[in-house]
């Protein structure tokens, strides 16, 4: 039930303007609404770390696991398995990709790594099944994407990086 | 990112959560206010600075927010309207020593809050005592009693 803001007469040197108070209040209302809805949002993971920010992409004998969704200057996990490798393990990522990150940690240690006609290579020892763990920290805010080679299986990965 | 933008985003944003969440919040400070204080500063100071430790920015920074805050006193000034929805309006809460339920329930004030208030300025009794009280633009509650009881 809706109940009546109480009118005053007072003999107060004090202008109420009590229908800014009104509007304020439905403001406020709206406001803890917006509040509630973005901390779900955040807690599902539309900034990273959550069930809506992990992606997965399978191809061939190559799996994926990044983040749709991450943060500027925030360190971002990403995940590469290759399955059945006999020799060594190539990933590749675009020059233009690799310039919007700073690539703080692969591990495994890679071998050796080249650049080579626009692209990052690293060279991984590896036999049966292989797991690579990528620490990037995005160096800007807005969409990176670009299509990363595993042992020549193109996989395409798109970030939107909140500033 | 640069930090000028930084500094205006992070100064824009808390003026906003803090006109969204109401006069009240953290106007009083208890213990669990000031922890919360200061576990906000510090999670902004975060957001200001990064790990960039340098003087340049800290002096960008504190010319930014405190170049912000002149920039809306200035604005205050010839726009009357802008001061009313940066700031807000105090509000009557009692009215010759009946309290206004449905504006204490709007602004978040409880009759205790009001004897408080009324106990700790003019040592009064009773809310019949009070002639009015007003919630002022910065949270506080400010009495004032009949004649007989000043």
């Amino acid at each position: 039930m809706r109940k009546k803001v109480e009118l005053v007469e007072h003999q107060l040197e004090l202008n109420e303007r009590i229908d800014l108070h009104k509007k304020g209040w439905v403001i406020q209302r709206v406001g803890w609404v917006f509040m509630l809805l973005v901390i779900l949002a955040a807690a599902l993971g539309t900034f990273g770390n959550g069930i809506l920010s992990k992606a997965t992409i399978e191809k061939g004998n190559a799996k994926v696991e990044y983040q749709r969704f991450y943060r500027y200057e925030a360190e971002m996990p990403m995940q590469i398995f290759v399955r059945n490798v006999h020799g060594p393990a190539t990933i590749s990522l675009p020059e233009s990709y690799v310039k919007q990150f700073k690539i703080l940690r692969i591990i495994p240690e890679p071998q050796e790594y080249f650049i080579q006609s626009g692209y990052v290579s690293y060279i991984f020892n590896a036999s049966s099944d292989f797991l690579a763990s990528f620490y990037i920290r995005p160096e800007n805010p807005g969409i990176i994407e670009g299509v990363i080679h595993v042992n020549n299986t193109p996989v395409s990965l798109q970030h939107l990086i909140y500033p | 990112m640069n930090p000028v933008l930084r500094g205006v985003a992070v100064y824009v944003f808390i003026l906003l959560i803090f006109r969204i969440m109401g006069k009240r919040t953290l106007s009083e400070a208890t213990t669990f206010d000031l922890v919360l204080l200061l576990i906000i500063s510090e999670v902004t100071q975060n957001a200001l600075v990064g790990d960039d430790f340098s003087i340049t920015t800290a002096a960008i920074l504190i010319t930014t927010l405190m170049g912000m805050d002149l920039l809306l006193t200035l604005l205050k000034r010839p726009f009357k309207g802008f001061e009313l929805v940066t700031e807000g309006v105090s509000l009557i809460i009692v009215e010759h020593g009946r309290p206004l339920k449905t504006r204490m329930d709007k602004a978040k004030v409880d009759e205790e809050d009001i004897m408080s208030s009324a106990r700790l300025n003019f040592g009064l009794e009773r809310m019949d005592q009070i002639k009015y009280a007003v919630l002022e633009k910065d949270g506080s509650i400010s009495i004032i009693p009949y004649d007989e009881f000043r």
